[in-house]
């Protein structure tokens, strides 16, 4: 049945069973890598049970799904995952393989990649065709977003991929859904080291900060917790999500479910507004792919402005309280008080 | 087996970066362009902070290890300052480095660990400048250690050998439990705090061993991939930007902007 080299596709799967909305654009890069190589896209998909394999069976642009169904793969674990993708994958000859660039795929991706002696690009936002000494180019955003690098691989190294959330289109419905092949690994080739013994959910309040449509987030100009109640006011008046930098994080001013940035939630919103963000890569990574960026911070030369568009340099202590009286007001001579 | 439970034998991975605040684009040549300062990347720091932290709860020693030019030295003689025992210093030119996969880099840092049987290596959950969070997993990997990433804070069970784990991860909160030896990657620091070395811990910090190992470019086979210089991607519109005095004037302008654009 390897007639053929193939490029695998592991699909994005939350911890509760659902196909994430990554995976439609992961078919869409994995068509392009699988058209430049000459092969067929066959997805892979673990799961407890088969429902995200059904799903990703019916989107356009593969050719079969593979589906591997164990209770131990939920919650999900680097080091299961790993050998789980691992035992997969060394009975067949990937032409590459594509991973979610989403926190569970760059955490066990690379652990995949050594087995393989593959070489491994994290992030990658567009596939590019090449000169004829490779079949195709990949690029990656390098510090913080702000260039951009185009990677080639020498001949006869089949690369494994992380895909960067929010950079390819979504894949369409199939005009009818492709086979899922049920295959099953041997339980003593799961690598169960590391157990997890406790779960707890931490829903933010008001709009899921990756479906938000404005985000109002923060950074250390805010200068402790407390200034984030006035971010909370503004929020509330626009109909926005509240975020937070990474080092708002680490500083422990905020929890890290509201993070945005490499390490938090990657968001591309109509709006996000970065209040006392001065703009570190690991910021800017997060939120490069918003429609439109605001900033307002105190320093003119802070990285944020290379990417906004419409920016404010002054003191966000006397321009956040204004905009909120601005919207207010605003909102009063709406309603004809 | 026989070895007494006398500690944590530690090993923390630490990069030494361009100045993450220090990087900015030349808007004609549209490349990077570095301040020229260099900084630890701010996720090791964490990383060496946890690290000493348990030292001083369960015993054992702390052993920094950076892969760099001779100037990357600093990154390790931060750590010394701020408690740990020594360093091993994995030397090679920046040229030589920039060939190098991320695969390459962790067969050179886990073939030095594989020598001494390390209980716990840490390090930042991934470097600010490249930012590929590969280089720690494949570390993990090559030496067969689980890791666990996004940790935010974690306990020992000295008896056992076994690590209580606190994580992160996609707005949950999970506890982990892993046997020891294993390879964790830090999110954060112990709330929050960094730690910052004193003048006495950089005087001693002069006077702890420091193992120096010139990396030997003929081990390291053929690159794999070639990166070509980074480029801005070409911008699409003018950014407008205002003074914020006076704040109520700023604020009107940008709300004007704001429901023009009909963002609220």
């Amino acid at each position: 049945m390897n007639d053929r080299a193939s490029v695998f596709l592991v699909a994005d799967v939350d911890d509760d069973g659902a196909l994430r909305p990554l995976s439609a654009e992961m078919a869409t890069a994995g068509r392009a890598v699988a058209e430049a190589t000459g092969s067929d896209l066959v997805g892979i998909v673990l799961s407890a049970d088969g429902r995200a394999a059904e799903t990703l069976a019916a989107l356009d642009g593969l050719d079969r799904v593979l589906a591997a169904t164990d209770e131990a793969f939920l919650p999900w674990t680097a080091t299961t995952w790993a050998s789980a993708v691992r035992a997969i994958l060394t009975e067949r000859e990937p032409a590459a393989v594509l991973f979610p660039g989403s926190i569970s795929g760059r955490d066990y991706a690379p652990r995949v990649a050594v087995r393989f002696n593959a070489p491994m690009v994290a992030d990658v936002s567009a596939v590019v065709p090449t000169d004829d000494r490779c079949e195709f180019a990949v690029r990656r955003p390098v510090y913080g977003g702000r260039v951009e690098t185009t990677i080639t691989f020498a001949s006869g190294m089949p690369p494994f991929l992380t895909v960067r959330p929010g950079a390819f289109q979504r894949a369409a419905a199939a005009e009818s859904p492709v086979p899922v092949e049920i295959i099953s690994i041997m339980p003593d080739a799961l690598d169960t080291r590391v157990q997890v013994l406790e779960v707890t959910e931490h829903r933010p309040s008001g709009p899921s900060l990756t479906e938000a449509r404005r985000i109002v987030s923060g950074g250390r100009g805010l200068q402790g917790a407390d200034a984030f109640a006035m971010l909370h006011e503004l929020a509330d008046l626009i109909g926005a999500a509240v975020g937070a930098s990474g080092a708002v994080v680490g500083q422990g001013w905020q929890s890290h479910d509201i993070q945005v940035g490499s390490t938090g939630h990657s968001v591309s919103p109509e709006l996000y507004l970065a209040v006392g963000i001065s703009g570190a890569p690991q910021h800017l990574v997060g939120m490069q792919g918003s429609e439109y960026v605001v900033a307002i911070n105190r320093d003119p030369a802070a990285p944020i402005f290379d990417i906004a568009s419409f920016g404010i340099v002054g003191d966000l202590f006397e321009v956040v309280p204004a905009l909120i009286a601005e919207f207010e007001a605003g909102d009063a001579a709406g309603k004809g008080i | 087996m026989s070895e007494a439970s006398i500690g944590l034998k530690m090993a923390v991975l630490v990069k030494h970066i361009p100045d993450p605040n220090g990087i900015s684009v030349d808007p004609e040549a549209r490349g990077p362009v570095f301040s020229g300062t260099m900084a630890v990347n701010t996720y090791d720091t964490y990383a060496v902070a946890e690290a000493i932290e348990l030292k001083e709860r369960y015993g054992g020693d702390v052993t920094i290890l950076t892969v760099g030019p001779a100037s990357a030295r600093e990154a390790i003689l931060r750590g010394l300052a701020t408690g740990a025992d020594r360093g091993i210093h994995l030397q090679a030119e920046a040229d030589l480095l920039e060939r190098l996969d991320s695969l390459a880099l962790a067969r050179l840092i886990a073939d030095r660990l594989r020598t001494e049987s390390f209980d716990l290596i840490l390090a930042g959950q991934q470097s600010e400048d490249l930012e590929t969070g590969q280089v720690g997993p494949q570390v993990a990997a090559l030496l067969d250690l689980p890791h666990v990433s996004l940790v935010t804070s974690l306990e020992a069970d000295m008896d056992a050998r076994t690590l209580r784990i606190r994580r992160d991860s996609e707005g949950r909160k999970q506890v982990i439990g892993v046997a020891l030896p294993a390879m964790l990657l830090m999110l954060t620091g112990r709330d929050g705090e960094q730690r910052h070395p004193t003048l006495k811990g950089m005087i001693q910090a002069k006077r702890k061993p420091v193992d120096v190992v010139e990396v030997d470019a003929s081990t390291l086979g053929e690159p794999v991939m070639a990166w070509s210089d980074p480029v801005a991607p070409t911008r699409e519109r003018e950014a407008i930007i205002v003074e914020g005095k006076p704040a109520a004037k700023a604020a009107k302008a940008l709300a004007d902007w704001l429901r023009e654009k009909h963002l609220v």
